[in-house]
């Protein structure tokens, strides 16, 4: 445990002071102070134009700090051997995993909070208030991210970084349009619907953390819309880890 | 003591290793020499646990390999490290990782030359410089058996006059030492036993001394190699 | 001296640059205006990440620029700019009334009122749909009955501000049929930001009360030479006011045997 722990500061150290990271940082600071210009055109929707582009921002730029940190995370350890020198310290694989993936989760969340503290005082420069519920929004953003971590950790543990990014995004994508899939053979035959059926349920299923469109309505999320992705993404991102730990095992044979 | 017994690396077909059998004796300086690609860092690979072998036995203190890594330091060929941390911070990560208690960080970076770059980014660090760290990080846990791989390499002649007296510090202190190398002068120079790997197959092992007869290490080292 | 010539390299390099971008520019604005292609609802959906609140946002944006923009054409687009905002966030609830007041004014009153069936469809939960919606029906489809019903509505709107809900309630109950009339105008512009609409507000305001301000003069008239005058100009001639005042939609008027000033047809 305690190793985990070490092994996750020291990520965090590494990625925290990467130059890229303040470079993205800085755009995602930008696009956010950029929303009170985009509300201010809006004839009278100020609050909600500023809400909706505040969220979605947060959300464009923590995928884009996740995949350029998370898909070479793994990869610089190995091309550079790091890997060998802790892994022949008492360290087994999946606390080396572990490490790295709660480092990596330290570092991301960090800069959805500090997004999120602009965010809301852009919110209640406008007159909106104490945006508090799209605080519920962010919870489920973590979680998503968390997820989102695992998959960058997975295949970064095989591919190169621009590969894993290229996947990263595919399965992005593929993420929010599950349920148009469903949609789609909703009048097919019984072959096609079970084939959706199985895609939808084994490929990760990123629109359950979605609430950002009812939150800014001001609908609250019930408990089900909060407990269950948080759960979901707990459970997948051990799998992945876990797929993340054989895969490494694999290539030291 | 380390036994290695009828040690086996196969990569699909490929025959890294094969059939290697070493016993190496507490508190000596074993020299592990050979070509390029003759097997070495496969070996020491193994010998530290981060390479399954294919067949063969290996036993660290009479036990094996994944129990003893309280005991033992690594130095990779070639180190590469952590570009953000300073030396200090890189230290102490690795010192967190063992459960035992582990040497004064300051201490080792004197030791190894070190001391002035305690809060400098290793992406910072020269080639020599990060070949000390290395030294460094493989001592931090005052292992009772340090492996290394070629840790000579970039070091200046000052850098390795001062290696090659850390490691007979070592040896005085009962460390057994088993290290890889090309560079044949200074395993003649601090080597007790040595072992030649040529194609995966040991073709000698034993006294250092015995193997040059009158020649030097370097000569009687490729007549050897010429002849097999 | 290098320096020198590399800056001046450097200079006519960059004039170059600004003289070929200005110069594409030129041409491109003498080409033929087309009009711009609104994205289909169901596609954006697919590919917009879940975004679907700030994707229906920007398209509003670009219905207000177009609106903003060259109106020769009378927005043929502006229903699908709308429309695409109200399928991505169906609970947007501004265009929906928006088109209710707006598209009215380039001649898509039906397309308007669809927005509203929509709006009312999707449960949209402001005074403002249903109030515009009221303010549509009554002056440009002259149906009293659903403008009611409208009136209604907005008047239950736990939302709506209290003084629309006064003249909401009011509706249909009050004698003075013009004063009831300025107060819904008044309650539009009172209660929105918007610029667009508070011009379209503000021009009835300014037309009823011109209509009050006629009435009076009217009085006035009769009182000086006994009868009402037969049309504003009158008015004029006969030194009750200094000029013909300007109607915001452009009205001349005559008077009635009431002195009621009717608009010239």
């Amino acid at each position: 445990m305690k190793n985990i722990l070490t092994i996750a500061k020291n990520t965090f150290k590494e990625t925290i002071r990467d130059k890229i990271l303040y470079g993205i940082f800085a755009f995602a600071l930008l696009f956010l102070l950029s929303t009170i210009f985009f509300g201010s055109i809006s004839l009278g929707e100020d609050v909600k134009v500023v809400k909706d582009f505040g969220l979605a921002g947060i959300y464009a730029f923590s995928i884009i700090i996740t995949v350029f940190l998370g898909t070479s995370l793994i990869y610089k350890e190995i091309e550079k051997r790091t890997l060998y020198v802790i892994l022949s310290k008492p360290v087994t694989i999946i606390q080396f995993l572990l490490g790295k993936f709660f480092g990596l989760f330290a570092s991301v969340s960090l800069n959805i909070l500090l997004m999120t503290i602009v965010h809301l005082a852009v919110v209640y420069f406008k007159g909106g208030g104490f945006d508090y519920l799209s605080l519920w929004s962010i919870l489920l953003l973590i979680f998503e991210i968390a997820l989102f971590i695992s998959i960058a950790i997975l295949f970064s543990t095989f591919s190169t970084p621009l590969a894993g990014a290229i996947y990263s995004i595919i399965l992005l994508y593929i993420g929010h349009s599950l349920g148009l899939l469903l949609d789609y053979v909703k009048n097919s035959g019984a072959l096609a619907k079970f084939f959706a059926n199985v895609v939808y349920y084994i490929l990760p299923n990123l629109e359950k953390f979605n609430i950002r469109n009812s939150v800014v309505h001001g609908i609250h999320p019930t408990g089900s819309d909060i407990i269950y992705p948080i759960l979901y993404s707990s459970l997948y991102s051990i799998i992945l880890l876990w797929l993340a730990a054989t895969s490494l095992k694999k290539q030291e044979i | 003591m380390i036994n290695i017994t009828k040690l086996s690396k196969t990569y699909s077909k490929d025959k890294i290793v094969e059939d290697l059998s070493l016993t190496i004796n507490k508190g000596q300086i074993f020299g592990f020499l050979g070509p390029n690609g003759a097997g070495k860092t496969t070996t020491m690979k193994m010998l530290v646990g981060l390479s399954t072998p294919s067949c063969g036995i290996i036993e660290i203190n009479n036990s094996s390999i994944n129990k003893n890594k309280e005991l033992i330091g690594y130095m990779p060929e070639d180190p590469y490290f952590y570009d953000h941390l300073t030396a200090k911070e890189f230290l102490t990560f690795m010192q967190e990782l063992f459960k035992n208690k582990t040497k004064d960080i300051q201490n080792i970076l004197k030791l190894v030359g070190l001391e002035k770059a305690m809060h400098q980014k290793i992406q910072e660090f020269s080639k020599g410089m990060k070949q000390r760290l290395g030294l460094a990080q493989a001592i931090i846990n005052d292992p009772q058996y340090l492996f290394l791989d070629e840790p000579l390499d970039g070091l200046d002649p000052i850098g390795r006059r001062e290696f090659k007296e850390i490691f007979l510090n070592l040896k005085k202190e009962g460390k057994t030492i088993f290290f890889n190398s090309h560079v044949l002068s200074d395993v003649e120079e601090i080597c007790d036993q040595i072992g030649i790997i040529n194609k995966g197959k040991l073709i000698y092992s034993g006294d250092v001394k015995t193997f040059c007869g009158k020649k030097s290490l370097e000569d009687a080292f490729v007549e050897k190699l010429i002849n097999k | 001296m290098k320096q020198i010539y590399l800056s001046l390299v450097v200079a006519f390099l960059f004039l170059g640059i600004v003289s070929t971008q200005y110069l594409s520019d030129q041409q491109r604005a003498k080409a033929d205006y087309v009009e711009p292609m609104v994205l289909r609802p169901d596609l954006v959906k697919a590919v917009d990440l879940g975004l679907h609140n700030a994707a229906a946002d920007l398209m509003w944006l670009g219905a207000i620029q177009y609106f903003g923009g060259r109106n020769d054409n009378g927005y043929p687009k502006m229903v699908d700019y709308l429309n695409f905002s109200s399928d991505l966030d169906p609970k947007f609830s501004y265009p929906y009334a928006f088109g209710s007041l707006v598209l009215p004014t380039i001649g898509q009153t039906n397309q308007g009122l669809a927005l509203v069936d929509k709006a009312i469809k999707n449960k949209v939960d402001d005074w403002r749909v249903s109030y515009y919606a009221a303010t549509t029906y009554l002056f440009e489809k002259n149906d009293k009955e659903m403008a009611l019903k409208m009136f209604d509505l907005a008047a239950s709107t736990p939302s709506a501000p209290d003084n629309i809900k006064r003249i909401a309630a009011n509706f249909g109950s009050n004698k003075d049929k013009r004063s009831q009339t300025l107060d819904i105008w008044k309650g539009i512009y009172d209660n929105t930001k918007d610029e667009v609409i508070k011009e379209r507000a503000k021009k009835y305001i300014i037309h009823f009360q011109l209509l009050d301000f006629l009435s009076l003069a009217a009085d006035e008239y009769k009182k000086k030479y006994g009868k009402y005058p037969a049309n504003e100009d009158e008015l004029v001639t006969g030194k009750i006011l200094k000029a013909t005042p300007e109607d915001p939609f452009g009205f001349h008027y005559d008077f009635n045997e009431e002195g009621q000033p009717k608009a010239r047809l």
